[in-house]
């Protein structure tokens, strides 16, 4: 399925690739860090900001949805990055899930986990009574040898803090298993992590429907803002996700146009009704 | 109907009428007769009797069977064995008969109409023991017990002599059967009220203990024993069942399940202590537990340890993530440790089932996916919502895509749609509700599904239940969040 936008993106990834791997042969480019696993986001953009290259796989990484209606894109960003892994590396994930069995509890739908890129099949599917129990199975986790990642989806907190986070830190260094944590809106705090994201939603870019006046939806585009990171400063991007080659690429020139609102003063067919 | 000790010597007798008997002894306390709670009781008691022997059953009304070949040298011998058992009764304030004899049925009969409480009958004793003793003892109908003692048969010595054949036609086989059985010549069985553990390991102690430490001590001790014996067979177990029985005739039993079968001593110790540490709350140790058994059950051999080339891990690897899921298992519960099943269903919310983690899947997603609409398919979201939520929304009709709606009270202008997906409802479904009449309209109308974007960029699955072509009136629902 190739069109314009997935070809431009080829040659910026590809130009991007071409960047990293002349730096990785001169040697006094090198980051003290870069030894160690990272997933990079293929996106220059982003990894070349980042410290290692990518997010460091031995370390605790925050995802903080930016108020509450974004929680669904912040979850969304949570499954693009370990579909990301997934392609990378094998294993297990556990998914472990702490949220109020409210209405607001955010279900994890499979078949639409495998539509954003992500395989149902190496996820494991935890479901703590209490915020205690929560992070026991996350400390035991991480110190397990035999997975890839540990995600924890967590629907309020209030024992996670700075102490909490340097042991969970402690384990997954120990180990090499990243954690990355979905933290609910308006949390923040000092902690262990390595990187802090905060996401909101923006408009994917529109798409040409067969059907109606309206377009249809392009692929998902969120706003990353890194918060914290040990060693780089905070930074925002509007990104987009591509489900069939899982990679992020930028959306900031789609951002600029402006959104296709529906003309229904005008359109002569139909009638409304509620 | 039953009287203790006390009210006997006072001059009470069984099935006197109250009022006699409160006659006698005014100040006599009365309880109702629960048939149901002491039979439950005595379970219990059964339960509890398995600290000496496995092979438990009761004996209603009032009674225990236990089967002790193999298990007498534990205790020290079968007339100490029985010593101890009447001496625990009578800890539980129970006066008790015990027997002990090569078949039931001469047990049986000894002990509900032998004249003393405590008997033991060598093998081949049984004939010369049985000959005074009633026909009753034989556990035989009313019919045939009445005909007998009609014609003047009332021990069985008096019929053991007599020819069968006769015997037979007129009072049927069961008479003889009995006899037979009694004296050992006619096989009865006694099945237990649990299965016998497949190994165990078993400590009583002189002091009972109550401390969490101990208890812990004792388990480790019986936990490496255990281990030894699995491995020597080169099995692992899958069940293993930690009980502990207290003085006073409670018992606590802890079990646990693990996906694959293990023999390692630390695994073992380790998902019970977590175990432990859970319940040590709810677990009332009273004046303490004086004996703890720990078993094995559903063993199996265990497979070789093989490394597969392939994937370049070791089934020892392999099994460290099995022991991580069943030391979840072990304290969040099966049902809370779960893999994504996949389900052909038309009903979105059934498409996905959580299945035990160790039930193995062979899921294919992708494949599923381009089922539902060819290559990458993106129009299932990946947040479900508990149950649709009504909306309003104002769409073209009959069948366009809503341009805003009104979810919880924020309103929303739709600037992007996809769809419409026709998911109808599985049509056995529909005619099980209308046969039933239930109001579960949004379950049995069609649905027509749009993924729709608002103008702050954020993406909902949302249904149009009910086709105005129909003639139904149409609600909105939302059902799901895309990312």
């Amino acid at each position: 399925m190739m069109n314009v936008e997935n070809i431009t993106f080829l040659r910026q990834w590809k130009s991007g690739h071409q960047h990293l791997s002349d730096s990785a042969d001169d040697p006094s480019l090198k980051s003290p860090l870069s030894s160690h696993e990272v997933l990079s986001l293929a996106l220059p953009e982003i990894d070349r900001h980042l410290p290692a290259g990518g997010l460091l796989l031995n370390a605790i990484h925050e995802i903080i949805p930016q108020n509450f209606k974004a929680r669904a894109a912040a979850y969304g960003f949570l499954m693009a990055l370990i579909s990301r892994l997934m392609k990378q590396k094998t294993g297990i994930v556990i998914f472990c899930d702490f949220q109020r069995n409210t209405s607001d509890r955010m279900i994890p739908f499979a078949p639409g986990l495998t539509a954003l890129g992500l395989d149902p099949a190496r996820l494991i599917y935890v479901r703590p009574k209490d915020e205690k129990e929560f992070f026991w199975v996350l400390e035991e986790a991480l110190s397990c040898s035999h997975l890839m990642a540990v995600m924890g989806v967590m629907g309020q907190e209030s024992l996670y803090g700075f102490t909490e986070s340097k042991r969970l830190n402690l384990r997954a260094k120990r180990q090499g298993n990243p954690l990355f944590l979905l933290r609910p809106y308006g949390s923040g705090g000092a902690t262990a992590s390595a990187t802090r994201w905060q996401v909101s939603a923006r408009q994917s870019p529109a798409k040409p429907s067969p059907n109606f006046f309206l377009p249809g939806l392009g692929n998902a585009c969120w706003r990353l803002d890194l918060l914290r990171a040990k060693g780089a400063s905070p930074k925002g991007w509007e990104v987009g996700w591509n489900h069939e080659t899982l990679c992020f690429h930028l959306a900031s020139s789609l951002a600029r146009r402006t959104p296709v609102v529906p003309d229904t003063a005008h359109h002569g067919f139909g009638q409304m009704a509620l | 109907m039953a009287l203790n000790g006390a009210a006997a010597a006072a001059g009470l007798k069984k099935g006197q009428l109250l009022t006699d008997a409160r006659a006698i002894f005014p100040a006599v306390s009365v309880e109702d007769y629960d048939p149901e709670g002491d039979l439950n009781d005595l379970e219990k008691l059964a339960r509890y009797c398995i600290r000496y022997s496995p092979w438990v059953n009761i004996d209603p009304p009032d009674g225990l069977l236990m089967e002790i070949s193999g298990c007498a040298h534990l205790f020290g011998g079968e007339e100490a064995m029985l010593q101890q058992i009447k001496g625990q009764m009578a800890q539980m304030k129970l006066t008790s008969h015990v027997t002990v004899a090569s078949t039931i049925g001469a047990a049986w009969a000894v002990n509900h109409y032998g004249s003393k409480s405590f008997n033991i009958i060598r093998a081949g004793e049984e004939r010369q023991v049985l000959r005074a003793l009633p026909l009753t003892s034989l556990r035989l109908e009313e019919g045939i017990l009445q005909r007998l003692h009609k014609v003047g048969f009332k021990t069985i010595g008096q019929v053991m002599e007599k020819p069968r054949a006769p015997l037979r036609n007129r009072y049927g086989a069961l008479l003889l059967h009995r006899l037979e059985q009694a004296l050992g010549n006619a096989p009865e069985a006694l099945s237990p009220l649990m299965p016998p553990p497949e190994y165990q390991r078993q400590r009583t102690l002189q002091e009972p203990i109550l401390l969490l430490d101990q208890i812990r001590q004792v388990l480790a001790q019986l936990g490496r024993g255990l281990s030894a014996d699995l491995q020597e067979d080169h099995k692992g177990a899958r069940r293993l069942i930690f009980s502990l029985f207290r003085v006073d005739g409670e018992i606590s039993t802890i079990t646990l399940r693990t996906g694959h079968p293990c023999f390692e001593t630390d695994h073992i110790l380790r998902l019970f202590s977590e175990k432990l540490d859970q319940l040590q709350d709810e677990m009332n140790v009273g004046y303490g537990f004086d004996h703890l058994t720990l078993s094995a059950q559903e063993t199996e051999v265990l497979e070789d340890d093989q490394k597969d080339l392939e994937k370049n891990f070791s089934t020892s690897d392999r099994r460290e993530l099995d022991r991580l899921l069943d030391r979840f298992v072990g304290r969040l519960g099966a049902e809370n440790i779960v893999r994504f099943h996949l389900s052909e269903s038309h009903i979105p919310e059934k498409s996905q089932r959580m299945i035990s983690v160790h039930q193995p899947t062979e899921d294919n997603w992708r494949d599923y996916l381009k089922r539902l609409q060819g290559g990458h398919y993106l129009g299932r979201p990946i947040i479900l919502l508990k149950a649709p939520e009504l909306i309003t929304a104002m769409a073209e009709v009959p069948d366009g895509p809503p341009v805003g709606f009104e979810w919880r009270r924020i309103k929303h202008r739709v600037i992007r749609a996809d769809g419409p997906e026709r998911l109808s409802p599985e049509w056995w479904q529909a005619e099980a509700a209308d046969r039933a009449q239930r109001d579960a309209e949004n379950m049995i109308k069609t649905r027509d599904y749009f993924r729709v974007e608002d103008e702050e960029g954020l993406r909902f699955w949302l249904f149009r239940a009910g086709l105005y072509e129909r003639g139904e009136v149409p609600r909105w629902f939302m059902h799901g969040l895309f990312a």
